[in-house]
């Protein structure tokens, strides 16, 4: 699997000191026309927004936060505000058995991936 | 004689929970608003290539500070109206800055219609009317994300075997209607603008003028029943956030009706009879529309400061003052 996601655009890989974060949604139940994202998701800068303001907030099960993770939080909103802050994302269709059946018996997996 | 609405809708959230709910929380956001404070200073000190840390911060401590005057009982009308101020010069800063460096910004429709209808319900109509302007610019530019995404959408949605939702814009199209009719025009290109508009609110805004005093209550009444609808008090998980349809999301903005009070505030500013009518979500303290704008507006002395500085920050900030202070 690994290797196949090699075979997709490299991103750069990330320094230390960025920020890595995943989202994983399953699908379930429809092999054939899996449903795409919801317009929430697909708007990634406002997605991430969303989730920071909650964590910075403490809504939710988020727990509450020290001053110098809020300030990193703030700061990171900020740099999403001035875009200075870049998102990739990447789409993997498989089925739940997770035999990729959902190419149609392809040998490899759907994949998209956006800059 | 007040018309009572059919069917009105009862608010999500009572206002003696939402006193109630403050006050657990005062604590936190007295906490938060000396951090935003601080923030502030830090970019006095040390400002960066974008104001966007302080304008945050300001925004910030002007709707926890909402909260807490309402949960310390000593909630006045002027903190509305002063909120108006910090929100114009929000969305007036972050849309220059987006204008500025044409770039697309993460976000800008809910914002910028916020903006707007608590400007135009805080009688601010000079500041309303820059704000559309702007956002009208950064429309014609295409720089707003969600532009892009509706007309991926429409095209999907033309095939189909592809299942695409989309929701439509509220608050924003309603906004832009208001200034529309304000300005005399029948309607806004919505479609050339590749933006999806809720009807309702689209029929409401253009309804705003009606001397039809049926009609007018009718709206009126329609109104609440929508800002009920699309409002969540307590957003938990992902489907309850203003991307997904609700437009109010948050305790104090599900039982302040801000877009109903511009509504009326722009038939009020043509002098045109204001309906009454009996609603559930006008029948409380955040509910009421305060025909009386104030001729001596109250700032706060942060305020004044941050706008000082911003002035002092770029050239392009010089009208600042003036727009804020003397001709809102």
């Amino acid at each position: 699997m690994l290797a196949q996601i090699r075979t997709v655009d490299p991103p750069p890989p990330p320094s230390a000191g960025d920020f890595v974060a995943f989202e994983v949604k399953s699908t379930l139940g429809a092999l054939d026309n899996p449903p795409g994202l919801s317009r929430a998701q697909r708007d990634r800068e406002v997605f991430v927004e969303t989730r920071l303001k909650r964590a910075l907030e403490g809504s939710g099960s988020y727990p509450a936060l020290s001053d110098a993770d809020a300030d990193f939080i703030e700061d990171a909103l900020s740099a999403l505000e001035d875009s200075a802050m870049h998102f990739r994302k990447i789409g993997i269709r498989m089925d739940h058995s997770g035999a990729l059946a959902s190419t149609g018996g392809k040998p490899a997996m759907e994949m998209t991936a956006w800059q | 004689m007040a018309v009572e609405c059919n069917n009105p809708r009862q608010p999500k959230i009572e206002f003696a929970v939402l006193l109630e709910y403050l006050a657990t929380r005062s604590d936190r956001v007295d906490h938060m608003i000396q951090r935003s404070h601080r923030r502030m200073a830090d970019w006095y000190q040390a400002p960066g290539p974008t104001p966007t840390k302080a304008i945050r911060a300001a925004e910030y401590i002007s709707e926890a500070e909402i909260g807490l005057a309402l949960a310390d009982q000593r909630f006045h009308l002027g903190q509305l109206f002063a909120h108006a101020a910090i929100s114009f010069l929000v969305d007036y800063s972050r849309n220059l800055t987006r204008l500025d460096g044409s770039r697309k910004g993460p976000v800008g429709l809910w914002s910028n219609a916020f903006a707007i209808v608590d400007c135009l319900s805080a009688g601010r109509f000079n500041n309303a009317q820059i704000l559309r302007d702007q956002a009208v610019q950064l429309l014609n530019q295409r720089a707003y994300k969600a532009q892009e995404l509706y007309a991926e959408d429409l095209e999907l949605q033309k095939d189909p075997e592809n299942y695409v939702e989309i929701i439509p814009q509220r608050l924003f199209v309603f906004a832009h209607e208001l200034m529309g009719q304000r300005a005399g025009q029948e309607k806004q290109p919505w479609e050339i603008w590749d933006i999806v508009g809720d009807q309702d609110y689209i029929k409401a805004a253009r309804a705003v003028y009606t001397e039809d005093m049926d009609e007018a209550a009718q709206t009126l009444c329609q109104l609440c029943n929508l800002h009920v609808q699309y409002s969540n008090p307590f957003p938990a998980d992902d489907e309850n956030d203003h991307l997904i349809g609700f437009e109010f999301d948050t305790p104090i903005r599900a039982i302040w009706p801000t877009e109903i009070f511009a509504w009326l505030r722009l038939r009020q500013e043509r002098g045109l009879p204001l309906p009454e009518v009996e609603h559930p979500l006008l029948d409380q303290p955040l509910g009421r529309f305060e025909p009386n704008i104030p001729t001596q507006w109250e700032y706060k002395p942060w305020f004044v400061e941050l706008v000082q500085k911003l002035v002092a920050y770029h050239p392009r900030y010089a009208d600042l003052p003036r727009m804020v202070f003397e001709q809102p």
